[in-house]
């Protein structure tokens, strides 16, 4: 079976500007799906940093009605730092993450969490990976920066 | 096809993500101090923004309020008995999908957030923070009317340590 690779960074998007707190992402930017696919897992959407444009392709995301599907910009994480981090929910088979090219977008994936942690443990794994962005956040050229 | 893989043999075992309830045996007491007056120069609460926030009953708003009430009481012990060496930076109040109600404190060396949720018995806290040697940590547990004061006085005394 072919080997999967992946780039050492991956973005997540930021739609809303309460997502992004002096300058710092938090734990809401970082909220998996409610539903849960068939193998158990929730989703959190991804652009594995494959390229320039795995950037690019994240900042110009648009909505049905035109608008930017990510306002504010992208969060850009270290992936070797996430396994580290999250290791003991790997080690438990609570923690994964993937590929899934989507139309229009080939750098598209997810991180996932199993479906059957419970919120709090959810919010912690979120706030984890805010943490781990942190202030690593690509803006929007037209986003203006609150202080 | 979507595919998945993980590979676990770079992974290194000498970071933990801690689950536990705060201990029991440390010291809440603020006894002592009986000012639960904030200066306008350390309220971290004097603009704090919530037009936006919507609650979904009357016990959750009332919740809000009582720990609200005892942040400022706590906030202000706690920089009497640090001689105000020390400030608290401001938190952020948005809702998040559940409708629960969640207060977020975010700065470089720790994330922290209280989610009072809509049904107040699952509401709960926690902080990610990185320890001395520099590994991700986590502390979270339940937040309910009988221990919110207890909880309150400990997240604010480590983020406070954190500053």
């Amino acid at each position: 079976m072919d080997e999967v690779r992946y780039p050492d960074t991956y973005f997540r998007g930021i739609s809303n500007k309460d997502f992004v707190v002096q300058n710092r992402v938090i734990a809401a930017a970082f909220q998996f799906d409610e539903k849960i696919r068939k193998d158990g897992f929730k989703e959190l959407s991804i652009n594995w940093n494959d390229s320039d444009d795995a950037l690019k392709t994240i900042l110009n995301q648009r909505k049905t009605n035109g608008k930017l599907q990510f306002s504010v910009g992208a969060a850009k994480l270290d992936l070797n730092l996430t396994k580290i981090v999250f290791s003991p929910y790997i080690d438990r088979n609570e923690f994964n993450y993937e590929r899934s090219p989507i139309d229009g977008n080939q750098f598209h994936g997810n991180l996932l969490i199993k479906g059957t942690l419970d919120k709090r443990i959810r919010l912690s794994l979120s706030s984890t990976l805010a943490f781990i962005a942190d202030v690593n956040i690509l803006y929007q050229e037209d986003f203006k920066i609150e202080d | 096809m979507t595919t998945s893989y993980i590979d676990n043999n770079d992974v290194k075992n000498n970071v933990v993500i801690r689950d536990s309830y705060l201990s029991k045996d440390e010291d809440y007491s603020f006894q002592y101090l009986r000012r639960p007056v904030i200066f306008t120069k350390y309220d971290v609460f004097a603009d704090l923004d919530l037009n936006d926030v919507e609650f979904s009953n009357e016990s959750q708003k009332e919740f809000f309020d009582n720990i609200m009430d005892d942040l400022r009481t706590k906030i202000s012990q706690l920089l009497l008995e640090l001689d105000f060496s020390q400030s608290l930076l401001k938190p952020k109040v948005i809702n998040d999908s559940d409708g629960a109600v969640v207060l977020n404190w975010v700065s470089s060396n720790y994330r922290a957030y209280i989610n009072i949720e809509t049904e107040i018995e699952n509401s709960f806290f926690g902080i990610v923070f990185q320890d001395q040697e520099q590994n991700f940590q986590s502390v979270s547990g339940k937040i309910d009317n009988q221990n919110y004061s207890q909880v309150i006085g400990k997240i604010m005394r480590r983020l406070l340590n954190y500053i």
